[in-house]
């Protein structure tokens, strides 16, 4: 009678020793045959500042997929299947706590919308790089042959 | 006039012919055996052999007071005047001239009991045994007045706040030094126990044959500042030393060079001890970690010494965006500079208008959360103003759409604008590009407008998202309008606008770009 009463205190006391879990990083599938990719990243100061965030991406005004969640200062990737041409892209940021949605950052620290141009038969990738507590915003564009 | 100041000077003739006068009484070759010399009065000995020394016992009757001694050259002897202490100890040694030459000590400091001084001779052939040579003896106040011996911090004249100090560039040596012969220097500290946040002013007057060096220490001494007067005859002033009271400060009071001094005309140094109100600069200031905050409106400052960088803090992180407007003033002779660094002391901003004696204004800088600085430095870094004061003003005012957001002045800092809205910004200072970006969405033509500037001819450069030139065009004269019409294709654009000639820029006016679609 007595081993099960120890057995299930043991259990909790185990399960409230062993460290938290981290949430797990939310990788969205990536699209078959994806031509975009985007990495995002931020500078941080200092370890308090790296908290988690995501990246959602807009094609047109329309939701597209988002980033893993992660800290700010890991680079967070998205692939996806973009149409060739040229097309109105907007990154928003949201800041999480790992579990909940998140929160959309003011509008003022969010990356402005610029138009990028997807090639037939290569691959685009964007790398977007937050500095200055996540007021300054860098996107740079580069394209590589996409393996068939 | 004359005849009203002539009872005084007939008075202190009189005075002076009538001071008791003492012959020394030999043997007076050491401390046990001095003879009496009044405080106010002289003796009259000889030096009967090369190596005789005179000794004279000087009675203070008063608490404090500042005596000055002096002895008449003869012939043959190269008289070493020395005062000492109550115990005998050598406090100041002067040796300023040689044979048959007069030897004089200035601003001895002295309080109540018994000092001495002793007489002796250099010349070891000097054989002038009758001539009688004369030692006169002054005590005046000691208020206002430097205290010899003040060679080290150690032994620092205490300066009495918010008041004048007279002394004296004398003698040119320091013959008690560690090595002997180290060019005089005087020594005051200055004390401040009533808590609070101050700031100190000092202004020394000019002497004849001096080139002065005025040093500022701390308590732990460490120099804080180390201000010249640029040349020989001249004055010097400082402002507004910053001042975390209780504190002691010490300043070091030195010729330029050994060789200069004067024992006929006082230095005179006024020092000024002010709570600080927020309107002046805190010296030291010279880096980002020493900035004064900018917290009011205006703020005075001045470039002193040569070289001098002034640094203020101005904090921006109540409010997410601002606009930053700031305007230094001009000083004679010199050619300012004003810089806006980021929180880490990095130039963001630098307005230059080129010109001496000429005001220089910030027309705008966005700041956004965080700790900015204004730098104000003199272009030449040889020119220093320790009396004209710069004045620095600041105007922080929200952001709001519609106003340009500096820095804008690459693709990278560019400031998004979209079809159909305006913007009004400064092509100022001097250099400036500014950067628009907007998106077109489809395509069509797209007009731009700008407003005709004063001492601008406007030139503006587009380029596509791949960074591809589009158009570049220049308006067909100075302060007159421009205006291009261009169909652009769906995409990123930048506008890149900027003055024909970098020189070409208005602090004064705002143009407006519109952006149209038709």
């Amino acid at each position: 009678m007595k081993r099960p009463v120890f057995l299930a205190l043991a259990a909790m006391w185990a399960g409230c020793a062993a460290p938290r879990p981290q949430p797990a990083a939310q990788i969205p599938p990536a699209a078959a045959g994806a031509n975009f990719e985007l990495s995002s990243y931020e500078v941080v100061g200092t370890p308090e500042e790296d908290t988690l965030e995501y990246v959602q991406v807009f094609l047109d005004g329309r939701l597209q997929g988002r980033t893993e969640v992660a800290a700010k200062s890991r680079p967070k990737l998205w692939l996806g299947r973009i149409p060739e041409g040229n097309h109105p892209m907007r990154f928003e940021v949201w800041d999480s706590t790992g579990g909940a949605p998140g929160v959309r950052r003011p509008e003022e620290l969010q990356p402005r919308e610029r138009f990028i141009r997807v090639e037939p038969g290569l691959k685009t990738s964007a790398v977007l790089r937050f500095s200055e507590q996540g007021r300054r915003s860098l996107l740079s564009i580069t394209y590589e042959p996409r393996p068939r | 006039m004359l005849w009203r100041i002539l009872p005084i000077l007939l008075g202190a003739a009189w005075f002076w012919a009538c001071s008791p006068t003492v012959d020394e009484a030999e043997p007076n070759d050491d401390l046990a055996h001095a003879s009496r010399l009044p405080a106010n009065g002289r003796a009259r000995g000889t030096i009967g052999r090369p190596d005789d020394v005179d000794w004279y016992k000087i009675a203070i009757g008063r608490d404090s007071g500042v005596l000055s001694l002096h002895v008449g050259g003869i012939r043959d002897v190269d008289f070493v005047l020395s005062f000492r202490g109550k115990d005998g100890r050598e406090l100041k040694r002067i040796d300023e001239t040689g044979v048959g030459g007069d030897e004089l000590a200035l601003d001895l400091g002295v309080q109540r009991g018994m000092y001495y001084a002793v007489l002796s001779n250099k010349n070891p052939k000097a054989a002038n045994p009758t001539q009688k040579y004369v030692l006169s003896s002054k005590l005046e106040s000691a208020a206002g007045r430097e205290l010899e011996p003040n060679d080290s911090a150690l032994t620092a004249t205490p300066l009495e706040i918010n008041s004048l100090t007279r002394g004296h560039y004398y003698p040119a040596m320091n013959l008690l030094s560690d090595p002997p012969g180290q060019a005089d220097e005087d020594w005051f500290s200055l004390r401040s126990d009533r808590p609070g946040l101050y700031t100190l002013s000092l202004d020394l007057s000019a002497v004849p044959n001096v080139d002065p060096v005025l040093e500022i220490y701390d308590a732990n001494n460490y120099k804080l500042k180390e201000i010249s007067a640029g040349g020989v005859g001249q004055g010097l002033g400082f402002r507004d030393l910053g001042i975390r009271a209780p504190a002691q400060y010490f300043l070091r009071l030195r010729p330029r060079s050994r060789g200069m001094s004067n024992p006929d005309v006082f230095y005179e140094l006024l020092n000024e001890l002010r709570p600080y109100d927020g309107h002046t600069e805190l010296e030291p200031n010279d880096q980002r970690a020493d900035a004064t905050p900018f917290e009011k409106d205006a703020v005075t400052g001045h470039i002193a010494p040569a070289g001098d960088v002034d640094w203020y803090r101005v904090n921006a992180a109540t409010s997410p965006r601002q606009i930053l407007r700031a305007d230094l003033s001009s000083v004679p002779g010199m050619q300012l500079v004003l810089t806006v660094t980021d929180d880490l002391g990095q130039p963001l901003l630098v307005v230059d208008n080129g010109l001496k004696e000429t005001p220089q204004v910030l027309t705008g800088i966005g700041l956004s959360n965080a700790t900015y600085y204004l730098v104000v430095s003199e272009k030449t870094g040889r020119a220093a103003n320790g009396r004209d004061a710069y004045a620095l003003t600041k105007t922080l005012v929200p952001w709001q759409p519609g106003l340009e957001w500096e820095p804008n002045d690459s693709t990278a800092t560019a400031q998004a604008v979209k079809i159909g809205e305006s913007v009004d910004g400064y092509l100022a200072p001097a250099g400036d590009v500014d950067y628009y970006e907007f998106n077109v969405y489809q395509k069509g033509d797209i007009l731009c407008e700008l407003t005709g500037l004063l001492n601008v001819r406007w030139s503006a450069e587009l380029f596509d998202q791949d960074n591809k030139p589009v158009l570049a065009q220049q308006a067909a004269k100075m302060g007159e309008p421009f205006r291009f019409d261009r169909e652009l294709a769906a995409g990123t654009y930048w506008l890149k606008l900027q003055g024909a000639d970098p020189g070409q820029n208005n602090v004064r006016d705002k143009y407006t770009l519109r952006l149209k679609a038709r």
